[in-house]
């Protein structure tokens, strides 16, 4: 019984254009209007920082010029946006991918990663073990973006790292459900082996073998 | 069907929204008890949720991406303009050097005119061809060289790698060699957002050496302390300090405070570090880089 209820096509959740707020301005910047477009920018720029420090490191020096790069990919791919996914979503991958090989780029440069001055900074009601953990995880996971096949890496980091759902992550990378899933479960078992190998956070997070 | 195939992303992402109603919160434990994927997943996304929070100035980094990136489309002009361009900058050029060229015919036909009347004097060259008599003259500079050392404030750094930046590329300087000061540095910008840094830096350098007094010569100073800040500390904070020497209330004055805080905190100069930190949020003191000023003063304490 379970098996024929999971071999039912799911229902399309991920598509909710007719409610984006910024489908009619982006329909403006694609006929052209330079206002639409700057308004547009500015009103995608906190998903495109969020993207590039979540890839790069929060006080990576190169974070502002990645974002321009980001805030210019989207501005050049609003020709391509046919509204399969919301714009933010839309913006939010194409910041992923400009960071990520703004990673890749540093990396071969072999410049700037050992600068991702991550620091542990502690929020409130965080003691400073805790933050000392969690700026751990975040270079762990930001490590295995170096090394898992690029389609996984851009799932993981799309949820692990930004939150969007799985029907989100294939609505804007115009995947089947079910690929995003597998390359999501993928990407999550190399989490768990990295950090289940590692002493100091097997220690943090009590984690069973 | 095993555990690992009904992983509940849904409730994974609520979990960290805080969003979870009581029986999807025992539904999501009873399955974390279980997946250590999940677990995993659960952990370091809420790592990244209590970093990736928005800072106080994105609103500021927004509006200024967005009006450098609306700018571009001026780029795309017409063909034409560039070919008008193109023809305006011969016409300029050749406007330039034809007094030297002019000063140059003259020398050549005297030493002509005093050759063949040596020859016609002594008659001991009388089988040699003039144009091999000539030749002393074209070992003479037609045009004066570029001035390297006017440059005033980076230039001993400048000058000095010039030479080595130039053995990287030199084709290249002969493409610019008419575009002057910006078409450099659009050049250099251009090498540097592609990861080609050797090459922008080399453009960079050249920048400062040929155009020493230009406004992109005196931005180049923090581009190229940025571009190094990684690898070559030292030489970043040079940079920075020329930037901040030849315009302490410059447009990238705060770059260039950051950018020296940056250099001094890798070279280990803890006392100066502190002093432009310190500078810097008295100097600005609604900066993007408050945040981490503030920070490295209390951790250097």
């Amino acid at each position: 019984m379970l098996r024929l209820f999971r071999t039912v096509p799911e229902p399309a959740r991920g598509p909710r254009v007719k409610a984006d707020p910024l489908s009619a301005l982006a329909a403006a910047a694609q006929a052209g209007s330079a206002d639409a477009t700057r308004t547009l920018v500015v009103s995608v720029m906190p998903v495109i920082l969020r993207a590039t420090r979540g890839v790069l490191g929060s006080r990576h020096i190169e974070v502002e010029d990645t974002a321009q790069d980001a805030a210019l990919g989207f501005v050049k791919a609003l020709t391509d946006y046919r509204g399969d996914c919301s714009v933010i979503h839309y913006a939010t991958r194409i910041a992923v991918l400009t960071a990520l090989a703004a990673r890749r780029r540093l990396a071969i440069r072999g410049a700037g990663l050992h600068q991702e001055l991550d620091e542990a900074l502690v929020a409130p009601g965080e003691s400073p073990t805790e933050a000392v953990l969690a700026a751990h995880r975040r270079r762990i996971l930001r490590a295995l973006c170096d090394e898992l096949p690029p389609p996984q890496t851009e799932a993981l980091v799309l949820h692990c790292v930004l939150g969007l759902s799985v029907e989100e992550i294939a609505a804007s990378s115009s995947c089947p459900t079910n690929t995003v899933k597998s390359r999501l479960r993928l990407a999550k078992e190399a989490l768990r082996q990295r950090i289940e190998a590692d002493p100091e956070l097997l220690d943090g997070l009590e984690v069973s073998p | 069907m095993n555990v690992s195939q009904l992983c509940p992303d849904d409730l994974l992402l609520a979990a960290r929204q805080g969003s979870l109603n009581p029986r999807d919160e025992a539904r999501l434990d009873f399955h974390l008890a279980r997946c250590g994927r999940c677990r995993a997943a659960l952990d370091v996304g809420r790592a990244f949720d209590l970093d990736l929070q928005a800072q106080t100035f994105d609103d500021a980094i927004a509006t200024r991406i967005a009006a450098a990136i609306t700018r571009r489309p001026r780029r795309k002009w017409p063909i034409y303009a560039f070919a008008a361009g193109a023809l305006f900058g011969g016409s300029v050029a050749v406007a330039a050097v034809a007094p030297h060229l002019k000063g140059y015919w003259e020398r050549t036909r005297e030493l002509f005119e005093s050759n063949a009347a040596s020859d016609a004097n002594s008659g001991e060259h009388a089988g040699v061809k003039h144009g091999a008599e000539t030749k002393p003259v074209t070992s003479e500079p037609l045009l004066p060289a570029p001035s390297i050392t006017s440059n005033v404030d980076a230039p001993a750094i400048a000058s000095a790698e010039l030479a080595a930046a130039s053995a990287h590329s030199p084709s290249r300087s002969a493409n610019v060699s008419e575009g002057g000061a910006r078409a450099l540095f659009s050049e250099a910008n251009g090498l540097r957002s592609h990861g080609d840094a050797s090459a922008a830096r080399a453009c960079y350098l050249e920048l400062q050496a040929r155009y020493p007094d230009s406004s992109e010569a005196r931005v180049s100073l923090v581009s190229l302390g940025r571009l190094e800040l990684s690898l070559e500390p030292k030489t970043a904070l040079a940079h920075f300090d020329a930037y901040l020497r030849r315009a302490d209330h410059g447009t990238l004055a705060e770059e260039a405070l950051f950018g020296r805080a940056s250099a001094l905190q890798r070279l280990g100069r803890t006392r100066e570090e502190r002093g432009t930190w310190q500078q810097l949020l008295d100097q600005f003191p609604s900066s993007i880089y408050r945040q981490r000023a503030t920070s490295r003063l209390s951790m250097t304490q």
